[in-house]
């Protein structure tokens, strides 16, 4: 049987049907997936909003600490200390 | 165009793609399934530059060759990766062939030349599957592979002349 005999069996070959459950199987797997994606929105809105707090928190701690060295520079009477 | 339409007209083809590529049900039944989620997810960048069933076959097709990769990876990496649970699986890695398209008068010969074709270099076992089992003419395989009709011809030679000679191999 020479190669060409050979390949001609690979026309013989027939559609196989999946089973039953593959719908069933590939509706679960989507779920699962929209599920995946949804838990890592939430995930990614909470990280983003820890992220923006955590700024606004070191934002007007640097915001006090401006005002606080301000009211020390500016105020040639008191010493680093806050002492007269 | 729905989800749901892709699904019901390319469903058997998907199926039947992957079981010639992995060539037993179980891994056929979880590539089909992981093949429609990733349609599901990319339908939205489907710009409509060749027909819905070209992109689906080129799906298919990528995914297919990926699993094979990661299976001999894993096969080869076995032993490292036995170590960390879930990461390996020996059922999975040794799936045996079951391929129920084939007719059993000649099962035995289309077996061997099946996992013959399964040693082929990728682009050379696509244009043989494409061309010779889905039956799909060589433009139609060019479209998929993203190569000239020519390139098609020639890889379809280029896999004839290495299966003869694999043939030739275990004769001697």
């Amino acid at each position: 049987m020479n190669i060409e005999d050979k390949i001609r069996l690979l026309g013989q070959i027939e559609r196989a049907t999946p089973s039953p459950f593959l719908d069933a199987k590939i509706q679960q797997r989507l779920a699962k997936s929209q599920e995946v994606v949804q838990r890592n929105l939430k995930w990614a809105i909470g990280i983003a909003s820890v992220v923006i707090l955590a700024n606004v928190l070191v934002l007007s701690m640097n915001n006090k600490a401006d005002e606080l060295s301000n009211g020390l520079i500016y105020q040639p009477n008191y010493n680093w200390y806050g002492e007269k | 165009m729905e989800f749901s339409d892709i699904y019901k007209e390319n469903r058997d083809v998907v199926y039947n793609v992957c079981l010639h590529y992995l060539q037993n049900v179980e891994d056929a039944e979880d590539a089909s399934q992981e093949i429609f989620v990733l349609i599901h997810d990319k339908i939205n960048q489907f710009k409509g530059d060749s027909t819905v069933k070209t992109w689906v076959y080129r799906i298919t097709v990528n995914y297919c060759l990926d699993f094979l990769k990661s299976k001999s990876r894993a096969k080869r990496w076995g032993g490292l990766l036995r170590v960390i649970p879930g990461l390996y699986s020996e059922e999975e890695a040794f799936r045996e062939f079951n391929h129920p398209g084939i007719i059993l008068e000649k099962k035995e010969e289309t077996e061997q030349l099946l996992r013959y074709i399964n040693e082929l270099p990728a682009q050379q076992k696509t244009a043989i599957i494409l061309t010779q089992i889905e039956g799909l003419t060589q433009k139609e395989a060019a479209e998929i592979i993203e190569v000239s009709i020519k390139a098609v011809e020639s890889l379809v030679g280029r896999a004839k002349t290495n299966l003869k000679k694999m043939y030739d191999k275990a004769r001697d």
